[in-house]
């Protein structure tokens, strides 16, 4: 019975880690319609700026989130305003410019990171931000939770800003009609600027959790991309608590793959992706979406 | 001859000429030229029906693991490759049938999706694939550079004539419709998902070519190489960097893209290539839509105008 327990709790917990970039993912599409393929790639950011900083400087990871989160978004900023802007407007005629470009920023980031930091896996799991424990036989990683928990406030705080926030609903006005907004006075680019920021600083983030519970190397991103693609389009794109929920079901889902199938590690490797490929088939729209794609 | 075509097959034997004139380093890099031109030009394939991948990495390693797989069952080598064609046209079949009706960005998804599942794939089966040892086979032509240089260029001939004679047919113009009007090849009676599985039956062939020749060019193929994100990401930025809805663009592409990463990765180690034309693939997009070609085109357009005012 623990050993299902076992499996569950652990799942969910690995889950939990992937809250952060899965929603600050889908929020974007949610307010800006940007898909974006480097959003793996500021997790890597985050999570390379929070080993550097502890194994230098001996920073607590919880004073790096701040840090990494401000880091990444003034990143995304200029990224955005450098690479993006052109295309968000463009997107009427050009809608796979957006797609390209992202993915080339990705492979970009990526063999910089290579160059910059080597092919290593990097990992700072021994700095405990919550004790590990042990409850009826039952393992908790401290880390892990601690990353379940920043998920769940980060998560719920985005669904807030989004929903009650004035800010959150002139992002909603930008993406149902960019001219109407634009005639009320809003300033539809900078909006999306700042979309954009936000969600990378929250990907930023999201890697000081991912480096202390698991490992960070420069193709991190395309890994950790897939996953979180899996889980907000079963989660519906859009759908900030659709991803929320859809998290924790991939990670179970992971969790029990490893457990249960023959060849465990890979299969926990490759049941995200399985599972996309099927959603994507069977029910392209996820678990909350409405109308058909 | 149209100039398309004209020009593809120039492009063709130039490529095969200076790997005839040259020495062994330049030939050996200049088998690369030829892979990644036609993974450019399959990504292109489906490019003009509006469709982008981020998989034709998968089919290409894919097709390299059916190739070694049955050379070393003792298949002849013209039939391995042919049967990895065949695999590659039917399972993109049976994909493209049910994938091709999902919109835009899904598509792109499932792609790369795919992609990073056959890696995994590739490790369940060591029985067959012999997992994460990788596989041996025979080279072509015995590891001769000169004779591997005649039989990619063949490859390729046969890859730019395909999307020539797709580009200049029916079949070329409906998927432009497809893309830039689907509404009004809606209308026109066009079933849509039915072209599209052929494009995308059209560009898994050449993508499994190109994976059924690489996989004899060095008699050793692992699932870390031939499966890697990188040819995806190669195939998009020859087709982009050349210039898209040609032929020509892709083999131009290739061919600037190994230059600038055999120069750069020998002068300064490996990643600054990749790193070098990720940027010209962004700068390309976002200031010069048609490519180098499409750039010499437009040279050529104001000489012109010019000698005649």
């Amino acid at each position: 019975m623990s050993a299902l327990w076992q499996i569950l709790i652990s799942g969910a917990l690995t889950g939990g880690l992937f809250i952060i970039v899965a929603s600050s993912l889908t929020y974007l599409i949610g307010v800006s319609g940007i898909v974006n393929f480097a959003q793996g790639e500021f997790v890597m950011v985050g999570g390379y700026m929070a080993f550097f900083l502890v194994q230098r400087f001996h920073l607590h990871p919880l004073v790096i989130v701040p840090i990494a989160g401000i880091t990444c978004a003034l990143l995304g900023a200029v990224l955005y305003e450098v690479l993006l802007k052109k295309t968000v407007r463009n997107a009427g005629r050009h809608e796979h410019d957006q797609l390209i470009i992202t993915l080339g920023l990705s492979f970009m980031l990526q063999n910089a990171a290579l160059l910059m930091f080597t092919g290593t896996a990097r990992t700072i799991n021994q700095q405990l931000i919550l004790p590990n424990a042990y409850w009826n036989g039952i393992f908790f990683s401290g880390n892990a939770i601690a990353g379940c928990i920043a998920g769940g406030v980060l998560g719920l705080a985005l669904l807030l800003f989004i929903g009650r926030s004035r800010l959150g609903r002139v992002m909603n006005a930008c993406r149902q009609d960019a001219n109407l907004a634009e005639l009320s006075g809003i300033n539809v680019d900078r909006t999306h600027m700042i979309s954009f920021a936000l969600s990378a600083g929250l990907a930023g983030i999201a890697g000081v959790f991912f480096v202390s519970s698991v490992f960070v190397f420069p193709s991190v991103g395309v890994n950790i991309l897939i996953t979180a693609f899996a889980i907000i389009v079963i989660g519906s794109l859009g759908n900030v608590a659709g991803a929320i929920f859809a998290s924790i079901l991939v990670g179970i889902t992971i969790s029990a793959s490893e457990a249960f199938l023959p060849f465990g590690a890979t299969w926990g490797y490759a049941a995200p992706f399985l599972l996309l490929i099927v959603v994507l088939i069977v029910r392209p729209q996820g678990l909350f979406g409405r109308e058909p794609v | 001859m149209r100039l398309g075509m004209l020009l593809s097959v120039a492009a063709v034997l130039a490529l095969f000429a200076f790997g005839a004139a040259s020495g062994a380093a330049t030939r050996s890099a200049l088998l690369t030229v030829f892979i990644v031109a036609m993974l450019g030009i399959s990504w292109d394939v489906l490019s003009r029906a509006g469709l982008v991948s981020i998989g034709q990495g998968a089919v290409f390693g894919l097709a390299a693991y059916v190739t070694a797989i049955l050379t070393n069952a003792h298949v002849p080598y013209v039939l391995a490759i042919a049967a990895s064609i065949a695999f590659a046209a039917l399972a993109s079949m049976l994909f493209g049938s049910i994938t091709l009706r999902l919109q835009g960005i899904y598509f792109s998804l499932t792609t790369l999706a795919v992609g990073v599942a056959a890696q995994a794939a590739i490790l369940m089966v060591p029985g067959i694939t012999q997992g994460a040892a990788g596989i041996s086979l025979p080279q072509i032509a015995g590891g001769d550079l000169f004779w591997q240089v005649v039989i990619l260029s063949g490859a390729l001939l046969a890859a730019a004539i395909a999307s020539e004679l797709a580009l200049k047919s029916r079949f070329g113009t409906v998927l432009f419709a497809i893309r830039d009007a689907p509404r009004v090849a809606r209308a026109s009676g066009i079933d849509i998902t039915r072209w599209r599985t052929a494009a995308f039956v059209l560009s898994a062939s050449i993508a499994a070519l190109a994976g059924g020749v690489y996989a004899g060019l060095f008699g050793y193929i692992h699932s870390d190489d031939v499966l890697a994100l990188q040819w995806s990401v190669l195939a998009i930025a020859a087709a982009v960097i050349g210039g898209t809805d040609l032929t020509i663009g892709s083999i131009v592409g290739a061919a600037l893209i190994v230059l600038i990463n055999t120069y750069l990765s020998g002068r300064f180690g490996g990643g600054v290539g990749q790193l070098v034309y990720g940027l010209m693939l962004i700068l390309l997009l976002l200031f010069a839509r048609g490519g180098i070609v499409g750039i010499v085109v437009a040279l050529f357009a104001r000489a012109r105008s010019k000698a005649t005012a």
